[in-house]
This record gives structure tokens, C-alpha cells and sequence, in this order.
């Protein structure tokens, strides 16, 4: 026996348009159109598609401090305003307790018990609730590849000088690269902010995956994008994980991440933004110029729209250097290290990738 | 009392009652750690050792281990908050995860008017790099 998948009713809230830099608080929740969960087999992180034997009933358990929703939704309203930490906890104990005790009960059984699901884009185009059962055997074994082509709902390439890596908004893996493998999923895939991402996610992305890497144990692990609304962008991810094998004595935690970025005020109904202190948009996209600064920290997910200046390049994944294809450096590259690139300068650069001296694409 | 703590990169050392991250490779520095002093910690933390090479039975649990431990001997930090013991301290170990962890417990490093005085860095099992940072007064 599986665990049981969640049919995503995200609950999801009302009319706040432009918020100030970081507040999400809401009112009058409405339901999110209804999207069946689907699940990829077991060691596997391929494209998902429908399973109508994944979908099940609704956890009958919540965070007690925050008014919850079934099966990792939230109401906004339940939400404190941020205050300047990136996550709030919505409580020391886990929805996912049972159907953690029902995953040991399988394994001790000698079942399979990883899994990956993934809900389809909605009729806006969003990411629905993302649930996976994580062990050792879904976790990467290869070099993260390229996310640029998938487009987010609310996507915009914005860039303030104010950002670590200048790009306001990351393609967010909603279930971490590190933790399943899952790359250029679009339903894994939305528009966060740097701070979310970075701040917010990465470190209990960590703390996870550091977990199962040193005990072999899985972890039940669900992130639930939350909007308000028809919102494209989400005003913020609800993660919740729990450790099958010791019953959440290793890994426990339900928190709402806020997707804001300090100093900055975003519309979340179209993912535009402007400087919090100032009433004309500061950026537009793919309007900014390139910057050889935006090099991401180590396990973050970045990417930046290709914009109209697509050409092909060669990546040296080994040095981090890319070349023009007829760069004499380009031919040198071993095999294992070459990877041929179509895109914008940008999103080599903001994927951490340097321009090589020599040729200068 | 020495303080021993492992912490990420913020000084995190647990997050809802639990350790950021562990490491059998550190595991086993603190067993040693218990070769050369009496290595103090709640009950939580000695789970920790279940199955590791306790050979010398230097290993002491009490809940308030803290207000046991004399002068020279190690206390373990991991769910205990740790800063309002500096006064006592005669030392601070802290073993670095060179990692990101959210916390909402924490040791704060360095200490106000204490110094670095050894660092050393080895490789883990699940964490590619741990340093172990060691302070004294200033």
C-alpha cells in the first residue's frame, strides 16, 4: 500500500491587490478549482500524468494555530503578516502524523514506499499541491539541468540591486531538486522570490535532505503553493514534512513561507513589482542589462526568462565557463562536461555560469 | 563547563524541538570528546548514541545537566538553550555544519568577548564539510 495522495482543495482567499512589501493577509477564503493529484512511480521523477487511483480523501487533521485547509491548503486569513522572518510555524505537530504511521505500517510490510505526485496546472495556469514520500532512492544522482524554458504563472524577469543575484524572482522548486530529482517539472515549478527561495525554502530543504542522506530514513514531505484568489503568483508555500521511520522524532515541521521579497512590493494577482518606497515600477522585464553578478548560492533554484537574445552556447560544467560554439576552448571540453545551451546570456549567468575571456559571448 | 553545540551557518542548533542536523562522523568526535572529559546531556541528546562505541562510560544524562557539570567536563546543547550558560563557561565548542537550517534555537557566535582560538575542518558523512571552531575568553 501507498500513503495516500491528497486531491488538492487548496482553500483559497480573497481580494488584497497590491500589497505592501511582504504582508499577506486575507479574507474571504474560496475554494481553488479542484485538481487531482497524480504520481509518478516509485525511484522515478519523470512527467506526471493523470492517475485517477491517486486520489483520495482529505487528511482529517490540522495545524492548530492556523486555520488549515485540507491537505496542505491554508487560509490566508490565519496568516500573521510578515514581520520580518521568512517563515512562521503553524504549529509543533504534523496533519501528515497518520498517514506517516500508515507509510511505516507499508514498509515494515515490505512495500515500496517512495513516491512523487504532482497536481496539473489549473485553469490559470498554477501549480497545485506537491507530495512525495522521500528516501534515498528518489534523490538526484546527476547535475541539475536546465529550467529556463518553463514560464511560471505570474512569471516576470525583474532585477533590483537590492536582491542577492539581482533577479527578484526564481523558478521555485516547489519539492526541492535535492530532495527528489524533479527539475524541469512545470508542476513543480512557480514564481518566487529570491528571499522565499533562498531565506525561506533552502533551509529546510536541507534539513531534509541532510536528514535522509544520514539515516537512509524517508521523509513524507508536501509543499502547497497558497494564492488568494485567481492571484498568479502565490503569496507563500505551506511546508510540512514528517520522518516515517522514527514517527517525526528526526524531521517535524508545518510552516507557511512567505514568497515576499524585504523592500519590495509585489502584485501577486500579476507578479509585477516596484520598490517599496517608490510609486513607479523600477524595472521591467527582460528590460534590465546583463549583470555578471547573479550567481546563486549552492543548492538554490534560480532561473531567468531567456528574453529575446536566445543563441546557443557551450557550457563547460566543469569549469563554469561558457563559450561561442566556435570558441577554440569550446572544443576542448570533455564530453562529460559539455553541455550545448540554447538561451540568454543572462540565464547562464544567473545560473552561475561565467562568460569565458577569451571568446567574451 | 565546556558548551558544545552543532550549529548552521546562523548559529541554529534546533528547530521544534528537534537537532538542525546530525552526523555519524560527529557522533563520533563527541564519543571521543567523552574519552577526555565527562560528556553531559539530556535525554534527547543521548538517543543520539544508541548504537555508537561508548566504551568508557563517560557519557552522563540528567535534564539538568547544565548545574551538574563542574568545571572541565562537556555539555552537550542540542534542545537546551545554551547562551545563558556562557557565564559559566570556561569553553565553547561549536561544530559547524557549513549549512543553512531553519532554527528557533540557537547559540550565539561568537560570544561577546570571546575569541577563536582552533578551528578544524573534517569531512562527514552526510555533510561534505564539519568544522569544529573552538572558543576561549578574550
Amino acid at each position: 500500500m501507498r500513503p495516500k495522495l491528497s486531491a488538492l482543495a487548496a482553500l483559497l482567499v480573497a481580494a488584497l491587490l497590491l500589497l505592501p512589501s511582504c504582508i499577506v493577509n486575507t479574507s474571504d477564503p474560496s475554494a481553488n478549482p479542484q485538481v487531482n493529484v497524480t504520481e509518478t512511480a516509485p525511484g522515478t521523477s519523470a512527467s506526471v500524468s493523470p492517475s485517477p487511483s491517486a486520489s483520495v480523501s482529505a487528511s482529517p487533521s490540522a495545524s492548530p494555530s492556523a486555520s488549515t485547509g485540507s491537505e496542505g491548503g491554508l487560509d490566508l486569513s490565519g496568516i500573521a503578516e510578515f514581520a520580518g522572518e521568512p517563515f512562521i510555524s503553524l504549529g509543533e505537530t504534523s496533519a501528515l502524523e497518520a498517514e506517516a504511521a500508515e507509510t511505516l505500517a507499508a514498509l515494515e510490510a515490505g512495500e515500496s514506499i517512495s513516491f512523487e505526485s504532482y497536481s496539473p496546472l489549473d485553469s490559470l495556469g498554477r501549480c497545485g499541491v506537491t507530495f512525495a514520500c522521500i528516501g534515498t532512492d528518489l534523490m538526484p544522482t546527476e547535475e541539475r539541468g536546465e529550467i529556463g524554458q518553463v514560464k511560471p504563472s505570474g512569471w516576470q524577469t525583474v532585477r533590483y540591486d537590492m536582491v542577492d543575484g539581482k533577479y527578484l524572482y526564481n523558478r521555485c522548486h516547489l519539492i526541492g531538486f535535492q530532495l527528489t530529482g524533479e527539475n524541469a517539472n512545470e508542476q513543480n515549478l512557480i514564481t518566487g522570490t529570491r528571499y522565499m527561495n533562498v531565506d525561506g525554502m533552502l533551509p529546510f530543504e536541507n534539513m531534509v535532505a541532510d536528514y535522509i542522506k544520514e539515516t537512509s530514513n524517508h521523509v513524507l514531505y508536501r509543499v502547497t503553493p497558497v494564492f488568494d484568489g485567481d492571484d498568479l503568483v502565490a503569496r507563500g508555500v505551506r511546508m510540512e514534512a514528517i520522518s516515517v521511520e522514527d514517527g517525526g522524532e528526526g524531521i517535524l515541521f508545518d510552516v507557511f513561507v512567505y514568497n515576499c521579497q524585504p523592500g519590495i512590493e509585489i502584485d501577486y494577482a500579476t507578479g509585477e513589482s516596484r520598490l517599496a518606497d517608490e510609486s513607479s515600477p523600477s524595472a521591467s522585464p527582460s528590460s534590465a542589462p546583463s549583470s555578471p553578478s547573479a550567481t546563486p548560492a549552492p543548492g538554490v533554484d534560480t532561473g531567468v526568462d531567456a528574453g529575446t537574445a536566445a543563441a546557443d552556447y557551450i557550457v563547460n560544467t566543469s569549469s563554469g565557463k561558457f563559450h561561442l560554439p566556435d570558441c577554440p576552448s569550446a572544443a576542448k571540453i570533455a564530453e562529460d562536461n559539455r553541455l550545448d545551451f540554447s538561451g540568454s546570456r543572462d540565464e547562464l549567468i544567473a545560473q552561475g555560469y561565467s562568460p569565458c575571456g577569451n571568446c567574451d559571448p | 563547563m565546556i558548551i558544545v553545540a552543532a550549529t548552521d551557518d546562523r548559529g541554529a542548533i534546533a528547530f521544534n524541538h528537534r537537532r538542525v542536523s546530525s552526523d555519524r562522523v560527529l557522533t563520533a568526535w563527541l564519543v571521543s570528546l567523552a574519552q577526555e572529559s565527562r560528556l553531559w546531556m539530556n535525554e534527547y541528546s543521548s538517543r543520539l548514541f544508541e548504537g555508537a562505541d561508548v566504551s568508557q562510560p563517560h557519557i552522563s544524562v540528567d535534564p539538568d545537566f547544565p548545574e551538574r557539570a563542574a568545571p572541565g567536563e562537556f555539555c552537550l546543547f542540542e534542545t537546551t538553550p545554551p547562551d545563558r550558560w556562557l557565564d559559566r563557561a570556561e569553553r565553547v565548542i561549536a561544530a559547524r555544519w557549513n549549512r543553512r537550517y531553519p532554527g528557533d534555537l540557537f547559540l550565539t557566535l561568537p560570544p561577546d568577548e570571546w575569541k577563536l582560538t582552533k578551528r578544524r575542518e573534517f569531512p562527514g558523512y552526510s555533510h561534505e564539510k564539519i568544522t569544529i571552531e573552538e572558543y576561549t575568553r578574550a
